[in-house]
């Protein structure tokens, strides 16, 4: 993926906190582009996406003091940890017709478990960081409500479409034989079995 | 994370038919920290594949321009500290001293007249409270302000004497002296104070 634009972008931060008008501008051109396609991803209409970016600059650009660098990238991490946190605030406000699941490609299912667990999501984010990047790229790319198709993550990351599909089945198995080691997996795992047992049998 | 070299060796083969469980969806779907800097990295790729749209670039550098000109207020603020005046004349005042048009700030946060003080503006009086930086405390001070000079006139500000070394002194001050005052305005005024300063107070905790 190019990372060129980024991180000379890494500058705007420090100009912008000293009110360089023209590195508020150019933070816009940047971010409020990439903030409408993460929106779109996360399956926003294009007007709610649209809407939601133009506001995020703004809150973005706000916030710029309170940025501190944190070597290359980390302007782009921050800036999306924003519009992350305004996207999740706006999906509270739309409870009613709007989720955040990420998972569309996947069948629907009720697994009534809750894997929002602490010690589960730290255990992912472990695993997932014992991918290599690449692979790592791909199972994210996968999760989202609008997910990448496999030929355009194969565009990005210089790969055949089969090669990402291999990859990905490869790098899921892989993480599931991790988290299945894991004491806060096995728990969840073994409650949510429990209770579809008992369902069953009321059933 | 490794290196693919370092990695990708170790992987095994497996059949790419078997099933993915959904309980692993699920974990992955919560690790949101591990996946931003992915979807930025690719949000950025998505972005310099097209051409871009010329009016959502107008709007998203009109909403920097917002930014920026809350920034200088919130410099001026900084600066100037409290000041006894109503909401409006305050942020007027910190717009002519940074130089900043205040139709911009006015538009992003809804409010049309900022000396005016219908029911309906509460909640865009808040939001350009915070995008300034003024603290709930004074916002409300300078919100009751407005109420005693839209009922009596104007404010006699030189019923505080100007001896207080602090800020915070000064507010302390000018909120006995509101106090005051207000016990002296009518039931239906005080009514409405107490109701507009309550939802001034909802909207800026929203």
């Amino acid at each position: 993926m190019p990372d060129e634009r980024v991180s000379g972008l890494d500058s705007l931060a420090e100009r912008m906190s000293s009110g360089d008008e023209k590195a508020y501008r150019a933070f816009a051109d940047a971010f409020g582009p990439q903030f409408q396609a993460y929106f779109r991803r996360r399956g926003l209409s294009d007007a709610d996406a649209e809407a939601l970016a133009v506001s995020c600059i703004t809150d973005a650009a706000l916030a710029i003091r309170k940025f501190s660098y944190e070597g290359p990238g980390s302007l782009q991490r921050w800036a999306f940890t924003i519009a992350h946190n305004k996207l999740v605030d706006w999906a509270r406000g739309q409870q009613y017709m709007f989720s955040l699941n990420e998972v569309s490609c996947y069948p629907d299912e009720d697994t009534s478990t809750s894997w929002s667990n602490e010690s589960v999501v730290a255990a992912a984010c472990e695993a997932l960081n014992e991918l290599s990047e690449v692979d790592h790229n791909i199972v994210c790319l996968r999760l989202l409500k609008q997910p990448y198709p496999f030929a355009e993550i194969g565009e990005m990351l210089d790969l055949t479409e089969t090669a990402v599909r291999v990859r990905h089945h490869r790098a899921l198995m892989r993480l599931r034989k991790i988290l299945e080691k894991n004491p806060a997996c096995i728990e969840l795992l073994s409650s949510s079995q429990q209770k579809r047992s008992q369902d069953d049998g009321h059933g | 994370m490794a290196t693919d070299s370092q990695k990708d060796c170790s992987y095994p083969k497996c059949d790419t038919n078997e099933p993915v469980p959904l309980w692993l969806i699920d974990v992955l779907r919560n690790a949101r920290e591990a996946k931003l800097g992915c979807y930025a990295k690719a949000a950025a790729w998505e972005v310099s594949r097209g051409p871009m749209d010329g009016d959502f670039l107008a709007r998203c550098r009109g909403a920097a321009e917002v930014a920026h000109a809350l920034a200088r207020l919130r410099d001026q603020r900084e600066h100037v500290g409290f000041v006894p005046l109503t909401f409006g004349d305050y942020v007027a005042l910190l717009a002519r001293l940074a130089k900043v048009s205040l139709s911009t700030v006015c538009r992003w946060s809804g409010v049309e007249d900022l000396r005016a003080v219908p029911h309906e503006s509460a909640s865009g009086i808040a939001k350009l409270a915070r995008g300034v930086g003024i603290d709930l405390r004074q916002l409300v001070a300078h919100v009751r302000l407005g109420i005693i000079q839209q009922s009596r006139g104007i404010v006699p500000a030189s019923a505080v004497r100007a001896r207080s070394e602090t800020e915070s002194d000064a507010l302390t001050e000018w909120e006995s002296y509101i106090s005051s005052v207000e016990h002296e305005l009518s039931a239906e005024t005080q009514e409405f104070s107490q109701t507009f300063v309550e939802r001034v107070r909802d909207g800026y905790r929203a």
